[in-house]
């Protein structure tokens, strides 16, 4: 895929995990997918769904819900893949990310954005790029780039 | 203008490979004057793009090379090895000298460069010629013609209004350019601050040294219109041309700034003198840049590559070319999957021809990502050159086969490993000229390298003619860092194989040529890598060969399509051995899980167990048996559906650490297929 | 693109040396006659060189160069003045007004093509 990395932009695409809205910059987004055959990949942590066939390129998936530490749950008619580009230790590197439902597009102004809580919400923060909020709903906008980290390589390697 | 730089960066590579390995056949032939010749082109297309892209250290020092070569190329001389040698490592300095901004340690080696070759010069004028060449009168005195030809210093300094005229100084250097051999330099120590410049005012000077058969006054002439705006100075410096002489030249200077008299060098009336000097109307003029010389295409040099009539392709532009020819591939095979299920028979005929369509586009493209061993030809020789003087061993390079094609993405992992080989050859493997005459051998030993196809494999055999490996030493060793049990019984081949584990080394002393010994084991890695094997024959005293088997492509494996479950997994044809079928209650796990077949017992894993769990196994499965380092191993699946050409996708970054995978293959039907990485997954499970 | 010359000279004879000396070299050729006729053509266009003589009536070549050195556009103009053996005073007098430099008649299409080269390409 010859998709790349858009940066400076301030819209936001935010769906749901949950009952939570999160959010992540229309700049690492390339394609929302319906939800469709996984190729399993074996002995693989658990939010690793396995790889599918995009386009000629093989992509890994992970699964929002498990990821975050949501129950699992049966997929929906709304149920989708969204698949991510952005950059892990100096390469380009596409990703899928099982979302329960697509919410819209938004305009978060940098001042609109806080900064994470450092207590409460139960999410390692890392994650975390910053705090929002729409129409009177928290929205909790993602780092890409730290979801798929090292720390979760290194998970994947010690398989 | 960035994007013609890169280009240039480029051409200087292509330029610096094409004069090692022209300097590399003069060493075996000095008499190559075509060579010598192309040599000289090439260091002056160097210097005149270098000068224009930007690269103006590049561009400096290849002028003094060129002036260097001047002197073969004149046929004064044969080319010594000196020169050969000097030429090479100074070609390795060019290599960092290939940037528009440099640094000031690139500044020095620039500075060293230059005067190391004018060394060089000096060192080769004054010297006696060899036979056949005329007399090189010594070291004062400068070589003369008989017509009447004579090196005059001009310093031409305008006035600051010499513009208000209409007065265009360059015209006056192009006149006296067309007049004779000029080097012509330029000044601006007058040119005051950006903010105090004043546009219509020349605040530039010239200092020209011309060699012309014109007569003084014929040379004031051209600045007869400026004689009162400016400053004009003529002075004979020699009879002759001296313009290359930069002994002369430099005195001349020194005089010069010490405002000392100079008196002119004449030459010696009685010397017998033959040569005629050309004047090359070379022009260095300031506003004339300089183009390169096309550099003769490949069907005109002295030493053609292997591949003539050939265009520069960049390798992503071939890469995403395969890229693509695989995915016709792909979708070639969904339409066969589709067009067997509808059973239309002019759909099937249009499939398959498709197919056949398909099939030699891969060919073809397949074929475009290969090259000859022979373009890396020039590493090795190289590596020999250099290693074979500083060792003190003479050795011969004999190569066979290397038009053999390798996919270049082999090539270029390759290349580390085959250099390592070489160096290990020469540091142990050949004795030194002492040895070998005490062993009643040729003192110069020879390097065997040889490449062949053999099936989808390539083959390429590295051969020394030196000590061979002592496999008593070798036991020995490996049972005193306990690699080895000294009860165990080994073949002479397991010995030999040992010298490819990490933290082995029977050197004496660690020369750091080829290190502790920690270079084979990663050569065996990198080979295994590559999906492909090396071995070792050897005889003490006699020769020691490694033969390294490689599979053609990286990227497309013959595989065999089986099933696990509801999964697709391809295990590469290479190293199948046998499939047996088996009951799948037969294979009960038992305290070592090891089954015995045809009366061979070894290990095995099951593969549905293992990713799937207990359920759902079949009652019968298959064995597939596959050989691993000698040994044998068993892999059960479920079903094997055929044989099938895996185009291998890589799974991404972010599975980097899912090693037993070595990646996917698209089926026809769109479905993923896991491909297996046979020597990981035994290691993962045995 | 060919250079544009312009030839000022009150002697037909003499002009049409020039124009046929000049000519043959590829070079493009304006005429006048004296030094007011000049003085048209300095009016934007592209002139690369002048060639003047020195006695003409109504505006000598001195001051004609004199006034082409005043203007912005032709001030770096070069101009190359006809003279004869006896007229070395008046080269002086032209230098120092801005000519670039001379021509000594008589001249043949040689002398003058090469004496051209040193103020024009």
């Amino acid at each position: 895929m010859a998709a790349e990395i858009i940066h400076g932009i301030n819209s936001y695409f935010t769906f749901k995990l949950g009952s939570e809205l999160f959010a992540v910059n229309i700049g690492n987004v390339t394609k929302i997918l319906e939800m469709t055959n996984i190729t399993k990949v074996p002995n693989s942590p658990h939010y690793f769904k396995g790889i599918i066939n995009l386009f000629g390129d093989v992509i890994p998936v992970f699964d929002g819900r498990l990821k975050f530490g949501f129950p699992e749950i049966e997929s929906t008619q709304n149920t989708c893949i969204l698949v991510l580009i952005f950059e892990l230790q100096g390469q380009v590197v596409n990703s899928g990310l099982i979302i329960d439902s697509v919410e819209k597009v938004v305009v978060f102004e940098s001042e609109q954005i806080k900064p994470a809580p450092t207590v409460g919400k139960g999410f390692n923060n890392e994650f975390i790029h910053g705090i929002t909020t729409l129409d009177d709903k928290f929205v909790i906008i993602l780092n890409i780039e730290k979801i798929f980290s090292e720390e979760e390589i290194s998970l994947i390697n010690a398989v | 203008m960035n994007s013609f730089a890169e280009k240039f960066k480029e051409e200087g590579k292509e330029y610096f490979e094409k004069l090692e390995s022209g300097l590399l056949l003069l060493e075996q032939d000095p008499k190559n004057f075509q060579v010598v010749d192309e040599i000289f082109r090439i260091m002056h297309s160097l210097k005149g793009s270098g000068g224009m892209f930007g690269f103006d250290l590049l561009s400096d020092v290849t002028h003094d090379l060129e002036s260097l070569f001047d002197i073969f190329r004149s046929k004064k001389q044969f080319i010594d090895s000196t020169t050969i040698s000097f030429t090479l490592n100074s070609i390795d300095g060019l290599y960092n000298l290939m940037t528009q901004d440099p640094t000031e340690e690139q500044r020095l080696l620039a500075k060293k460069m230059k005067l190391d070759t004018q060394k060089q010069i000096t060192r080769l004028t004054l010297s006696d010629f060899s036979a056949e060449e005329e007399q090189l009168p010594s070291s004062n005195q400068v070589p003369v013609s008989k017509s009447n030809i004579s090196t005059y210093y001009i310093s031409f300094v305008p006035n600051e209004n010499i513009f208000s005229n209409g007065t265009n100084p360059l015209y006056l250097i192009d006149e006296l350019n067309a007049l004779g051999e000029c080097n012509v330099e330029a000044s601006f120590d007058e040119l005051p601050d950006l903010a105090e410049l004043d546009t219509f005012k020349c605040y530039a000077s010239w200092y020209i040294f011309i060699s012309t058969a014109e007569s003084v006054e014929t040379l004031h002439d051209v600045f007869i219109f400026v004689s009162e705006n400016a400053q004009i100075q003529i002075q004979k410096v020699a009879s002759g041309n001296v313009i290359s002489d930069g002994a002369v030249i430099a005195a001349f200077l020194s005089a010069q700034i010490n405002q000392e008299e100079w008196v002119p060098i004449e030459a010696d009336q009685t010397e017998e003198d033959e040569t005629s000097v050309e004047i090359l109307p070379e022009d260095k003029s300031e506003d004339a840049g300089e183009l390169s010389e096309s550099v003769p295409n490949n069907q005109n040099s002295a030493f053609a590559h292997a591949t003539v009539d050939s265009i520069r392709v960049d390798s992503q532009k071939i890469d995403h070319y395969m890229n693509l020819v695989s995915e016709l591939i792909t979708v070639q095979s969904r339409l066969d999957v589709i067009s067997s299920k509808i059973h239309h028979p002019e759909l099937e005929l249009v499939t398959e021809l498709f197919g056949k369509l398909s099939r030699q586009l891969r060919d073809n493209a397949f074929d475009m990502s290969l090259i000859p061993l022979k373009s890396v030809d020039v590493r090795f020789r190289r590596l020999i050159h250099d290693l074979s003087k500083s060792l003190d061993k003479d050795v011969d390079l004999v190569t066979e086969g290397l038009e053999t094609e390798l996919d270049k993405n082999i090539i270029e992992k390759l290349i580390e490993p085959l250099l390592h080989i070489i160096r290990n050859c020469l540091d142990h493997g050949i004795e030194s000229k002492q040895e070998r005459l005490a062993k009643k051998k040729n003192t110069t030993g020879t390097i065997l390298i040889k490449a062949s196809t053999v099936g989808s494999y390539v083959q390429i055999v590295i051969e020394d003619d030196g000590a061979g490996l002592d496999k008593v030493k070798i036991r020995e060793k490996a049972i005193a860092k306990g690699i080895l049990s000294d009860q165990a019984r080994v073949s002479d081949e397991e010995i030999y194989q040992l010298i490819f584990e990490s933290g082995f080394s029977t050197a004496e002393s660690v020369t750091d040529i080829s290190g502790r010994g920690v270079g084979m084991d990663v050569v065996r890695r990198r080979v295994q890598e590559m999906r492909g094997s090396v071995e070792l024959t050897t005889e003490k005293n006699r020769f020691t060969r490694f033969t390294i088997k490689l599979p053609l492509s990286l990227s497309i494996i013959d595989g065999l399509l089986t099933t696990v479950g509801d999964s697709f997994y391809v295990i590469p044809s290479s190293v199948v051995n046998k499939i047996y079928s088996v009951k799948s209650n037969a294979l009960k796990k038992e305290f070592r899980q090891v089954v015995e077949l045809e009366g061979i017992q070894f290990p095995y894993l099951n593969m549905h167990e293992e990713f799937d769990g207990l359920d759902n196994i079949p009652e019968e499965q298959f064995v597939i048996v596959v050989l691993f380092e000698n040994n044998l191993f068993g892999l059960v699946v479920d079903e094997v559906i055929r044989e099938y050409q895996a185009v291998i996708k890589p799974l991404g970054r972010l599975l980097k650490g899912q090693d037993v995978f070595s990646g996917a293959s698209i089926l026809g039907t769109g479905q993923l297929a896991l491909v297996i990485d046979t020597y990981k997954m035994i290691q993962k499970y045995s | 693109m060919s250079k544009q010359i312009l030839i000022v000279d009150d002697s037909e004879s003499i002009r049409e040396v020039l124009i046929d000396s000049l000519e043959s070299a590829g070079y493009q050729i304006m005429v006048a006659c004296d030094g007011i006729d000049a003085l048209n053509y300095f009016d934007g266009r592209t002139i690369d060189l002048l060639l003047t003589d020195y006695h003409m009536p109504n505006l000598n070549g001195l001051n004609l160069i004199a006034k082409v050195r005043q203007s912005e556009m032709y001030k770096f103009l070069p101009i190359l003045v006809l003279t004869t053996e006896n007229q070395i005073e008046m080269i002086k007098e032209a230098r120092d007004l801005g000519a670039t430099g001379w021509i000594m008649k008589p001249f043949n299409t040689e002398k003058l093509l090469q004496t051209l080269r040193k103020v024009i390409r």
